[in-house]
């Protein structure tokens, strides 16, 4: 993809995204324009100087000489990060999401990645061993391990009893995955259906919102949406483990897909061999590196998760 | 409440239609075999592609086993079953197809009459009356090339009209040697009657002079000059030219004084050889062609008004550190971000269409703009 030529007037550079065209070829009135958002994916923030000696005229000059990419086409590509318009113009915080990882049940993997055993076989082959960071992805219950992600202000600026701004809660989540590697099933204060014993019967994987034409599913999560104790979303309270006021919090487990579970042809289109410490020893395996990415609708923020899906060879 | 997208109103989006043209100039070279030696069968040449049926023969820019070859023209003839030359006793070859490919074209192009008959191409385009174009040479343009339709008044086709075979554009004998058509009057004098679309005359300039070989009947001179010599359709990307612009234009039969294929005479070639023996025949003889096509771009224009107290924060992972701002260091400094991208949305949030700007736009609660988005269709 190349740069657009900023050396003359502005011009705008405008094309359909995948989904746009799969849409207008339907012909059933689903493309329909309705809102517009702007994006700001290629400006590194980092760069805004407000020490620059030479006044503010200088503070974005770095910021504004960004070379601006062509646009693509893939629409989980553009506008990863959006602009956003607030009421309050004295806005000096803004929440994030973090991953939780220092409770026993929430943290990855030594990679830093989440490890979803493929099948029963590699899970057997982990269980009885140290298995902080992987979810048995055939039966996801089977473990209390889960992804947790917690929104709100990580500074000790803001006092963390203090009531974090409405305007700044989430209140519902976009989980985007590979829905040829990957489901989401509940969290730990939800059961799993399942037609293996020992597992109550409660509440089914989560059903994806939409799939697109790259194999990404989008499922949403909306606050106490799912019924039970607090579904996939819940207020946070006081065990929160950012270190300013918290918002909400998104708790799920994943779950391999069928063809992961009793195929290799992914792995071996997808993955590499490799080696794995099992419980056993170290064993022959093979794996497949995929991110899942969470997104707040209210303030836009995203968490990209690393997911290593392990298969035992 | 934060926001990160914004509705899009009636009133924010209007449709326009605009009309996109290309100049293509197609040199004579590539259509006379440039990949190959132009001789004896000149149709081996490997951008120049026959088939069984012997209909007609395509015409590529390169050679057409290649994948990066495009597909220029299809070049076939034909005369009507009405031509002297169709009830010719001489030796014919391919008789019925030549009659099927006129009859194809003209009932494509030029219809029916209200007998049910096939009309036959009209030399000024007044189907009621005046002279046919009984025998024809037919170019189809590819879609490639005239996109939506040629543009009415540009096109242009050079033709070598020497009798002599190996040195068809060298001065001195028919036509001085080259023979040029235009529709010179096709930007305000086009025909409507066709089932075909807008269709215009084409001319031939009269260059010659007095006592050449091959005059323009000087009955069919007009006031500038010119004598219609074929048609050209506009949106079908089709031009009919009368065979007998290689003799008296529009004798017809064509005049038997001129020199065909190596050897023989036109009507001869017309008659007694193949249909692709006659396109190859053609090629040899063309100097250029070139026209100006149409694309009809359809567009919604979306008006992106940004105000001044929107989209002044950003949710790019830079923008804070800390949770806090980068961009400000009190709370009462004034939020500041950068669009690049404009991204248009469904009613169910999916992302239709991007635009990229070409710098980043300082957005800042002093400031509003309107990005104007165009897409075309």
């Amino acid at each position: 993809m190349g740069f657009l030529d900023n050396s003359g007037d502005i011009i705008l550079d405008a094309v359909l995204t995948d989904t746009g065209r799969r849409r207008l070829a339907k012909g059933d009135g689903s493309f329909n324009i309705k809102f517009f958002a702007l994006g700001d994916d290629e400006i590194n923030y980092s760069l805004y100087n407000p020490n620059h000696t030479s006044g503010s005229a200088f503070y974005d000059l770095d910021i504004l000489q960004t070379p601006v990419l062509e646009a693509f086409t893939n629409n989980n590509a553009s506008l990863r990060s959006r602009l956003v318009s607030l009421t309050n113009m004295n806005q000096l915080y803004w929440p994030e999401m973090i991953l939780r990882g220092d409770l026993g049940s929430t943290a990855p993997y030594t990679t830093g990645a989440f490890v979803l055993a493929a099948d029963q076989t590699t899970w057997e082959n982990l269980d009885g061993g140290t298995t902080t960071g992987m979810i048995p992805g055939y039966k996801p219950a089977k473990s209390l391990n889960h992804i947790r992600v917690e929104q709100g202000l990580n500074t000790n600026e803001v006092a963390k009893d203090s009531t974090l701004d409405i305007e700044l809660v989430e209140t519902q989540y976009a989980v985007r995955c590979d829905n040829r590697l990957l489901r989401i099933a509940p969290g730990p204060d939800m059961t799993q259906t399942t037609t293996r014993s020992g597992a109550s019967t409660t509440f089914p994987n989560a059903k994806a919102s939409f799939s697109d034409s790259n194999n990404i599913d989008t499922y949403f999560f909306t606050l106490n949406s799912a019924g039970g104790t607090n579904g996939y979303v819940s207020n946070l309270g006081a065990d929160s483990g950012l270190l300013g006021p918290g918002g909400t919090k998104l708790m799920f487990r994943l779950a391999s897909t069928l063809d992961i579970q009793t195929s290799t042809y992914l792995f071996d289109t997808l993955g590499k061999s490799t080696t794995f410490a099992f419980e056993a020893g170290t064993a022959a395996a093979q794996t497949i590196s995929t991110v899942i990415t969470i997104e707040g609708l209210t303030t836009r923020s995203r968490l990209d998760i690393d997911v290593t899906l392990l298969k035992k060879s | 409440m934060a926001t990160s997208s914004k509705l899009l109103t009636p009133k924010d989006q209007v449709s326009t239609r605009t009309l996109l043209h290309e100049a293509v100039p197609v040199t004579g070279q590539i259509i006379s075999g440039t990949y190959g030696v132009d001789a004896t069968p000149i149709n081996d040449a490997p951008n120049i592609k026959n088939y069984a049926h012997g209909m007609f023969q395509s015409v590529y820019d390169y050679p057409y086993l290649s994948s990066s070859a495009n597909h220029i023209l299809d070049l076939t003839m034909g005369y009507s079953a009405n031509s002297v030359l169709s009830k010719s006793t001489a030796t014919t070859t391919q008789q019925s197809k030549k009659i099927n490919i006129y009859n194809e074209m003209a009932q494509v192009l030029v219809g029916f009459n209200e007998s049910g008959s096939i009309r036959e191409f009209d030399e000024d385009g007044d189907l009621t009356q005046g002279d046919k174009i009984q025998e024809a040479y037919f170019f189809n343009f590819t879609r490639l090339l005239t996109k939506d339709e040629i543009k009415k008044g540009s096109f242009t086709l050079e033709l070598g009209t020497n009798a002599m075979f190996d040195t068809p554009f060298v001065a001195g004998s028919n036509f001085s040697g080259s023979i040029k058509l235009t529709d010179y009057s096709g930007s305000n004098g086009y025909k409507v009657n066709s089932p075909a679309g807008e269709y215009g005359i084409l001319y031939a300039t009269s260059s010659q002079a007095a006592g050449n070989q091959n005059p323009l009947l000087t009955s069919k001179i007009d006031e500038n000059g010119n004598v219609p010599a074929g048609l050209i359709y506009y949106q079908a990307g089709i031009a009919v030219v009368t065979a007998s612009v290689f003799s008296t234009l529009l004798a017809s039969p064509p005049s038997a004084s001129f020199a065909g294929e190596a050897s023989g005479s036109l009507t001869g070639s017309l008659s007694g050889s193949s249909i692709s023996g006659n396109c190859s025949f053609l090629r040899h003889r063309i100097e250029s062609v070139s026209f100006n096509n149409t694309t009809e771009l359809n567009s919604t224009v979306y008006f992106c008004r940004a105000n001044h107290n929107e989209f002044n924060y950003s949710s790019n992972q830079t923008y804070t550190s800390g949770s806090k701002f980068v961009v400000k260091t009190n709370a009462n400094d004034l939020p500041v971000a950068y669009p690049t991208t404009v991204g248009l949305y469904s009613a169910d949030n999916e992302l239709m269409a991007v635009a990229k700007l070409s710098e980043p736009l300082k957005k800042d609660p002093t400031t509003e703009f309107t990005l104007r988005v165009r897409l075309d269709y």
